[in-house]
């Protein structure tokens, strides 16, 4: 392990290990809050039952762009907020052993890829960058960048579970090398060698599985530079496979393996289950634990209700701040608290972004200093180690937001 | 490892490190240093505690450390009043104006110091004894550890000051000069808040503060470094500020 490696932040601990059944949750939903900017129009109403890939809304702005049920299920409830802005889309899975046939689709342009990824429901999974949106369905992508590594502590390790399926994920990614002129990079940790024949056209890069570079924004820093004319897309290796099982199979996989981590206390376990799965149905069974439940990275802290759309990871946690030590020396405050610089902080964001000043920029809502110390390049999930380890406890990455929204209207 | 996520955990950390010179220099002083400690010490909660009640703020306890570092630099013939004016101004000036610690950029204690020897005219600063040197290793190590003290600054500050006492002298110095440094090296020049945000940015500033160090050296090591980490922290957002504006010029020149 070279000695540079450490600047690069402590290693992030994966969960490897075998893959549990597939956890059929009684409901999954479809959430707002992971579409940023993005308003529906609706193609089911209430009460209407749809198969497994079948259209639920599309993008106002782009009908081509369809949002899809990821298993068979019944419309139970849609809440819609204003501007039709999706709130939450909410399913009730219904059990189906009927058998399906497979047969595997080829595809002959670049367009093609692109009709089908449109179509069957899987564009979503790419979130370009600046800004984070998903892309416009004409839109050109500089590069694209999969992103094969655990981003998080607690997260499913690519290392261990991708081997399995080298196959479909060879297939994804000779689709994706159809949608861009650009490179298709794809970022795996250090030790992970793929024999993947016929993609010759991805250029694969290691990187040491540690705080810093297992994020997608360095990856991107490193391999491709500024965002801002030439935009690039992101994908999870997740995602990849299950392009790559739609080619072979012709089938829309709407199950993705996660991490699931009971309590803090518990060893943290993997299991299938579907996108958006409800998160009290994938604790069911578990003994009764703490009390919070938070989808995506356990440092998130924030409750929720379902999985996200981009999360791969689900934890119960305690209410925090009831330590005692907290109660001796923390009052609560409504003013926000300093940002204290340590080292920690400074491998927490990608190279070239200063964190204590771009930190305090964010903090004081300095929209000149936040984009020209790089903030344009980010998206939220890459201020959450940074929100982590932070004193102040801002929520860097909704402030990020609001920043973002403000550039974007400004062009 | 522990994550530090509160303002009271680094406070923490930082009386934990002080505690050994602390106790060197009450063992070298007696029931005086225990006078003056206990007047410190009340000056800055009161202080705290006012400031942090009126913003509504939590306390971060911050005065606490910046009242023990205070109480080892100073001598313990000093007058109570004198103490507790030239505290109060650190404190005030250096730290709760901006809005407390981390918000501003300087350190409390090397305010107080500064103004100690300002104010006062032939008010001596104490001469670190070797053994408070030694008894400063282990605190400077827990910080370093916890990334409280960032290892750029003590290298490039230990830089400067080597380069800019050889220049003074024309020889390298001993150990004998070094020693009686680290105190105020680790808890006044080598403060996270008061430093430099940026990497290269920390290189400048423990350089440019070793350099000044060595400058004022005749003044005594104790005031020199008091001064030097003085105009280093005032210099210091505009290091930042240099190294960002290279930084992102390099960035554009690239995309």
């Amino acid at each position: 392990m070279p000695l540079a490696d450490f600047r690069l932040g402590p290693r992030i601990r994966a969960v490897g290990g075998p893959v549990g059944p597939l956890i059929l949750p009684r409901s999954v939903a479809l959430l707002g809050t992971d579409y940023p900017g993005l308003r529906v129009e609706l193609r089911v109403r209430e009460g209407d039952k749809v198969a497994a890939g079948g259209a639920l809304f599309c993008d106002r702005k782009h009908a081509e762009v369809a949002f899809v049920a990821p298993a068979k299920a019944r419309v139970a409830k849609i809440e819609l907020g204003p501007g039709r802005r999706l709130s939450a889309l909410v399913l009730d899975l219904v059990r189906d052993d009927t058998p399906v046939e497979a047969a595997p689709l080829t595809l002959k342009t670049g367009d093609d890829a692109r009709q089908l990824l449109l179509a069957r429901g899987l564009w979503p999974a790419f979130r370009r960058r600046p800004f984070g949106q998903i892309p416009a369905p004409d839109a050109q992508a500089a590069a694209i960048f999969v992103h094969a590594m655990a981003g998080y502590d607690g997260a499913p390790d690519p290392a261990a579970l991708l081997p399995q399926f080298v196959r479909e994920f060879a297939e994804g990614l000779r689709l994706l090398a159809h949608l861009t002129h650009g490179p298709v990079h794809a970022c795996l940790p250090v030790g992970l060698t793929l024999s993947m024949p016929g993609v010759e056209r991805v250029r694969i890069a290691h990187f040491p599985p540690r705080r810093q570079s297992s994020m997608a924004a360095h990856h991107i820093t490193l391999l491709h530079g500024p965002t801002r004319d030439r935009p690039v897309w992101t994908i999870d290796w997740q995602d990849v496979i299950a392009i790559g099982r739609l080619l072979t199979t012709g089938l829309y996989a709407g199950d993705r393996i996660v991490a699931l981590h009971p309590s803090p206390a518990a060893a943290p376990r993997l299991a299938r289950t579907i996108l958006g799965a409800s998160l009290p149905d994938l604790f069911e069974g578990h003994p009764a634990g703490p009390a919070i439940p938070v989808s995506g990275p356990v440092m998130r802290e924030k409750q929720a209700h379902w999985l996200g759309r981009y999360d791969t990871q689900a934890a119960r946690i305690a209410a925090p701040g009831h330590s005692l030590m907290h109660r001796m020396f923390g009052t609560p405050g409504g003013t926000p608290r300093p940002i204290l610089p340590h080292a920690a902080l400074d491998a927490s964001l990608p190279p070239g972004v200063p964190a204590v000043p771009f930190l305090r920029a964010l903090s004081a809502g300095d929209l000149d200093g936040v984009e020209r110390l790089g903030g344009r390049d980010l998206i939220e999930e890459d201020l959450l180690h940074a929100q982590y380890l932070c004193t102040s406890g801002t929520d860097y990455g909704a402030r990020l937001r609001r920043m973002l929204e403000m550039m974007e209207a400004a062009e | 490892m522990i994550t530090l996520r509160h303002p009271w955990q680094i406070t923490l950390v930082l009386i934990g490190a002080l505690i050994p010179p602390l106790a060197v220099t009450l063992t070298e002083r007696g029931a005086a240093g225990l006078k003056l400690l206990a007047a410190a010490l009340a000056v800055s909660l009161i202080w705290d505690l006012i400031f942090t009640r009126a913003r509504w703020q939590q306390p971060s306890w911050h005065s606490l450390p910046a009242a023990l570092i205070v109480t080892v630099m100073t001598l313990p013939t000093l007058s109570l009043w004198q103490l507790a004016l030239a505290l109060s101004f650190g404190l005030v000036i250096g730290e709760q104006v901006f809005g407390g610690r981390g918000f501003g950029f300087l350190n409390a204690a090397a305010v107080t110091l500064a103004f100690l020897v300002f104010a006062f005219p032939g008010t001596a600063l104490q001469e670190a004894s070797p053994a408070l040197g030694y008894a400063t290793l282990p605190g400077l190590a827990l910080l370093l550890a916890a990334g409280l003290v960032f290892w750029r600054v003590v290298v490039a500050l230990a830089l400067g000051l080597l380069v800019g006492l050889a220049m003074n002298a024309g020889t390298p110095p001993g150990v004998g000069l070094v020693l009686p440094a680290i105190f105020a090296v680790t808890f006044l020049v080598a403060d996270p808040v008061a430093s430099a945000a940026t990497q290269a940015g920390r290189w400048l500033y423990g350089f440019a503060a070793g350099l000044l160090a060595a400058l004022f050296t005749p003044l005594g090591m104790a005031e020199a470094l008091v001064f030097a980490a003085l105009l280093a922290g005032l210099a210091a957002p505009l290091i930042d500020d240099i190294v960002i504006r290279a930084q992102v010029g390099r960035r554009s020149a690239r995309g």
